[in-house]
């Protein structure tokens, strides 16, 4: 398969092998700007959620149930997203309607949302980004 | 002049289908979709537990070399179901097939088939290395009889995902099912979330047909094409053209698929 299209490539004519490389190298560009690890996108809970969970009156078993859900549930069905792109506010319209949409349980929902205010608390992410 | 032939046939026909979609959404009330990125390709995920889909699907295939009026339809409606987290279980109620151009005194449409498949994923895409499913079906027909097997292999990097199968075919068809074929296919798919409702990729389709299993002496066709997913918040709508890039003859130059998914409330 691969040799076929090796063999389409070279025989094509110079204005299509442009064409073809630049569908490539915007493709390899998007590629490299949307990698963004697990980590950075939804941060492992450690040590730095200690004081978070305290202040919140959360457990850290709560918040990395939270942590799965988000990778696991949320992934089903769309790309995984760095939670810091929404604002609390959007967070708050977004979770309900997701977790209907996905059917988590109460005891997940709750998890999740967990979770995410606490990332949002070591973020520093604002209740509003406008 | 051939090429401009094909796109205007090709706009002709495509037209049906949009509105067939719009009609679609139309009576999508009280719904909301699990959606898929690829058409052509499987994905490891499964549909939550009790989520219930209904998901057309309809391909157009056109154009051989061998039979430039080739022209053929097929449309599938599945309900999918979400036993477990990991175990998805779908009935294809009603496979059926127009063909124009067929030999004078047949039907051009016809009934084919009902199906049952299961998709036991695995390992998560996102969490683990590599996401890992495994799919099976199960073809009842008129003189048909079908299994089909897939290996799903799947990898998401932030907005990107790739997805692979690997799948092997066995079918017996004909008075007593004497006539016994497999197929050998493999599938690479790759799609970017360019928003929460747009995504676009490629898809990729190399098929090797074996009659009588006479091992890997079918003719291999490969099929490439782009893909583009949009998402609503009561159905969802993926479409892929796919563009032959061998030189199979008696296998279509053009083949294009459009999946429409709703959920059901259940």
């Amino acid at each position: 398969m691969l040799r076929r299209i090796l063999e389409i490539y070279t025989k094509s004519t110079m204005r299509n092998r442009k064409k073809i490389q630049f569908v490539a190298v915007l493709w390899i560009g998007l590629m490299l700007a949307g990698c963004m690890s697990i980590e950075q996108m939804a941060p492992p809970v450690g040590p730095q959620f200690y004081n978070i969970a305290i202040k919140r009156d959360t457990t850290m078993a709560l918040l990395e149930s939270g942590r799965e859900v988000y990778l696991v549930d949320c992934s089903r069905c769309h790309s995984v997203e760095p939670i810091q792109r929404y604002s609390m506010n959007k967070w708050h319209e977004i979770i309900p309607r997701m977790a209907q949409k996905s059917k988590l349980s109460i005891a997940k929902s709750a998890a999740l949302r967990a979770y995410i205010v606490a990332v949002s608390d070591l973020s520093d992410i604002p209740a509003d980004l406008n | 002049m051939e090429d401009l032939e094909i796109d205007t046939v090709i706009i002709k026909k495509v037209l049906p289908y949009v509105i067939l979609g719009c009609v679609q959404v139309m009576f999508a009330s009280h719904a909301h979709g699990g959606e898929r990125r690829f058409t052509y390709v499987y994905e490891a995920t499964t549909s939550p537990k009790g989520h219930w889909e209904l998901e057309h699907w309809a391909t157009w295939k056109t154009a051989k070399e061998t039979n430039r009026d080739y022209d053929r339809f097929d449309f599938r409606y599945e309900i999918e179901y979400g036993v477990t987290d990991n175990f998805q279980l779908g009935i294809y109620l009603s496979d059926w097939r127009y063909e124009e151009n067929r030999p004078k005194g047949k039907n051009r449409g016809d009934w084919r088939d009902f199906a049952i498949e299961g998709i036991l994923s695995l390992r998560n895409p996102t969490t683990d290395p590599l996401g890992i499913a495994l799919y099976g079906e199960v073809k009842i027909g008129d003189e048909l009889f079908e299994l089909e097997g897939k290996v799903i292999v799947q990898k998401n990097m932030g907005p990107f995902v790739a997805a692979y199968n690997v799948t092997l075919e066995a079918e017996w068809e004909g008075p007593d099912y004497s006539e016994d074929n497999g197929k050998f296919e493999q599938a690479l798919g790759v799609s970017y979330q360019f928003s929460p409702r747009f995504l676009a990729g490629i898809e990729l389709v190399h098929e090797i047909a074996m009659p009588d299993w006479r091992g890997m002496r079918g003719k291999a066709v490969v099929y490439l094409g782009p893909n583009f997913s949009y998402r609503a918040p009561s159905w969802w709508a993926t479409l892929t053209p796919l563009f032959q890039v061998s030189d199979v003859e008696d296998e279509p130059d053009f083949q294009m698929r459009l999946m429409v998914g709703f959920e059901l409330k259940g």
